[in-house]
């Protein structure tokens, strides 16, 4: 990391700190109109963006530093749906942590009886062979949380070095690149995830490539656009005029005030990821069937939905308010660290 | 804007080519025996032989070569075979795309029309309930999974209420002896002036529509509203207001005049997203079209129906999205006077 480099950052914190908490409220019904007007997106605008080629954000800001981090978290806490993503978010790492317990004990056979209604005993009732839908919606949370944050890994790991490669050097390699981004984008992402199934096999290992794969392009799109800001800026410049090797300025340079959005859209990505391999093991491409995944709950359970309705709302509910809650904390995350968004 | 419009359609060519090198690959890569894979488990020797001759799957034939046969098999010859079920594979796509497409049309109807409506509601009132009950939809709506709330529309309305079908297009009794003209059953009914058709047609449509539409809405009512609060502060609205126009004129006839640009752009590809991205409600429904048929080929390890597939969803989003394109073109006067390239103009 350069000396300018650090500097900003330092900027940054004292901006955090100095930065009254109640600048930017809740997104709902309190947000100022041009705030709102300016980012009418999240998750929604990724999609756009992803069915539009239309990445033109400008840089996001370097993410809190030591010294920003109490008032960010105090900010984070004054901004409701951030805050309420971040408690769903936790509320399911809590139950993946249950799932884990569950797991290791190997809790399935709570009650002989199948369908059970819900009651004090069973609060989500159980499924056609006696199992008890609490404990397989926890070890759900294990599967999808896992499988889905893996898949994010994945397409980080693909996209961001991708999309640093094209915006940095431009020329050929971005035109190359960019066209091959192109081409990703253009099919639908669920459908080029059956083809990699289809083609690599159906397990849920395969699954989760696929997403992964599938979702890069968003990543190298979004990194190539803040790239081609930052290149610009005179801090790179200050980093080449000292000589420094290509290599140390992509990655002290560059790299990390791309940070940013990456994060945002690694957070907003879990949640499509999460929805995605769901889909994917809906349609019973992840092999083996006594998996604890949610989406194959669903599945297996479709039919009995209009008699014993718990054994399909269960597992739904949790994929709905897991993707809720990630897409709520990402949306608040690009507000809080995004400074035009606080400055507005 | 004409130079606008020539560079952009000078991109579809090599997209199209792209596209056609992705579903090519679909045979390429393919696991095991390609012509074994295309012929199923019962097929005689005799016609994987004949397969593997017409698709030049055998270790003579370069990749590029194949690449020329399987353009010929499924452009122009079409005489592809579906081994799984005896037709052709051109033929079976497009009878798919129309089912799809009636599909897709159905429910970007329902998603504009909720979705503009609910959009300049809450637009116009950034701090109102509705304001809060939209953006409330429009994060529902891109959270929930689309086949979970297709099973539980379906368990409610076809199992609980019995309002509407389950799945299908039609009526099993009216299927029979229907021969569609344009395979868009709608249209059919009322070309033959049939009600019996064009009614069960209606109803079998209407749920997986409305499930479909969900993640448009979501995305048109809050883009809508969005744009709708950034036009209202503007000062042609407060001239519009002061020299004492109706508020209605001033929202529907001002204001969203200059916000559907963004809505329009955004709907057009959420249509192409549509077209072919209703994989899961097709499936739920049991919905003969296009996403339920790339599902089936992919279970089924059917490469070559698998192929036929992807290249035509492909080609349909590079359209669409040219279409898109061109549109933006024609409405954005910004564009239209040359001064202004979609890139810097952005949508959001």
């Amino acid at each position: 990391m350069s000396g300018d480099e650090q500097r900003q950052g330092e900027a940054q914190g004292a901006q955090n700190a100095s930065n009254p908490p109640n600048a930017r409220d809740a997104e709902g019904a309190s947000a100022t109109p041009s705030a709102t007007a300016a980012d009418p997106g999240g998750p929604l605008r990724a999609r756009q963006i992803e069915a539009q080629g239309l990445a033109d954000e400008p840089p996001e800001a370097p993410l809190p530093t030591r010294r920003g981090l109490r008032p960010f978290v105090r900010r984070l806490v004054k901004h409701r749906p951030a805050f309420v993503g971040l408690c769903l978010v936790l509320l399911f790492v809590g139950a993946a942590a249950l799932g884990l317990v569950f797991e290791i004990q190997d809790v399935r056979h709570a009650s002989p009886e199948p369908f059970h209604p819900p009651s004090l005993e069973h609060p989500f009732g159980t499924d056609t062979q006696g199992h008890d839908m609490f404990v397989l919606v926890c070890r759900g949370a294990v599967a999808s949380l896992l499988v889905a944050t893996l898949a994010v890994l994945i397409a980080v790991f693909i996209g961001v070095p991708l999309g640093v490669v094209a915006g940095y050097f431009g020329g050929w390699i971005d035109l190359v690149l960019g066209r091959i981004i192109d081409v990703m984008m253009t099919f639908p992402s669920l459908v080029l995830a059956l083809t990699i199934v289809m083609l690599t096999g159906q397990s849920l290992k395969n699954i989760t490539i696929a997403v992964g794969v599938v979702g890069a392009p968003l990543f190298a799109r979004q990194v190539r656009a803040s790239v081609l800001v930052i290149r610009s800026q005179d801090y790179v410049t200050a980093a080449r005029a000292l000589g420094f090797r290509r290599i140390r300025i992509l990655f002290g340079a560059v790299l990390p005030n791309c940070l940013t959005p990456i994060l945002v859209l690694a957070t907003l990505g879990i949640g499509t990821a999460i929805l995605d391999v769901a889909g994917l093991s809906f349609l019973g491409l992840s092999g083996d069937p006594s998996l604890p995944e949610w989406g194959l709950m669903l599945q297996l359970n479709q039919n009995d939905f209009a008699q014993y309705p718990w054994v399909v709302l269960a597992p739904g509910i949790a994929i709905f308010l897991t993707v809720l809650g990630f897409n709520l904390f990402g949306d608040g995350l690009r507000d809080l660290l995004d400074p035009q968004g606080r400055r507005r | 804007m004409l130079v606008f419009l020539l560079k952009r359609i000078a991109m579809v060519p090599p997209m199209l080519f792209a596209v056609s090198v992705v579903a090519f690959l679909c045979l390429e890569l393919v696991p095991g025996d390609a012509a074994q894979m295309a012929a199923g488990q019962l097929q005689d020797p005799e016609t994987i032989a004949q397969i593997r001759e017409k698709w030049g799957l055998d270790e003579d034939t370069s990749p590029v070569e194949r690449y020329g046969m399987f353009l010929n098999n499924l452009l122009i010859q079409r005489d592809a075979r579906n081994f799984y079920t005896g037709e052709y594979i051109t033929e079976e796509l497009f009878e798919r795309f129309t089912a799809t497409a009636e599909l897709a049309l159905a429910a970007m109807l329902i998603a504009a029309l909720i979705g503009v409506n609910l959009g300049i509601a809450a637009g116009r009132r950034p701090g109102s309930g509705t304001s809060a009950a939209s953006l409330a939809l429009a994060y529902g709506g891109i959270s929930v999974p689309i086949f979970w709330l297709a099973i539980l529309s379906v368990g409610v309305f076809a199992v609980w209420l019995q309002v509407v079908p389950a799945s299908g297009r039609l009526d099993a009794s009216l299927l029979a002896d229907f021969d569609p003209i344009t395979g868009f059953y709608l249209l059919d009914g009322l070309l033959k002036a049939d009600m019996r058709i064009l009614g069960s047609a209606l109803h079998h449509l209407i749920l997986p529509a409305a499930v479909l539409a969900t993640i448009p809405t979501a995305i048109v009512v809050r883009l809508t509203r969005a744009s709708m609060i950034e036009e209202l502060q503007k000062d042609y609205v407060r001239t519009a207001r002061s020299k004492g126009l109706r508020e209605d004129r001033v929202v529907r006839g001002h204001a969203l005049k200059n916000a559907a640009i963004p809505i329009l752009t955004a709907t057009g590809a959420q249509f192409g997203y549509l077209l072919t991205g209703a994989v899961l409600t097709e499936t739920v429904f049991a919905w003969p079209g296009l996403g339920s048929y790339v599902v089936e080929a992919a279970k089924g390890q059917n490469g070559m129906a698998l192929m036929g597939g992807i290249l035509l969803l492909g080609t349909i989003v590079v359209f669409v999205n040219l279409l898109v394109d061109v549109l933006y073109a024609v409405l954005d006067p910004r564009v239209r006077a040359g001064q202004h390239s979609r890139r810097e103009g952005g949508t959001a």
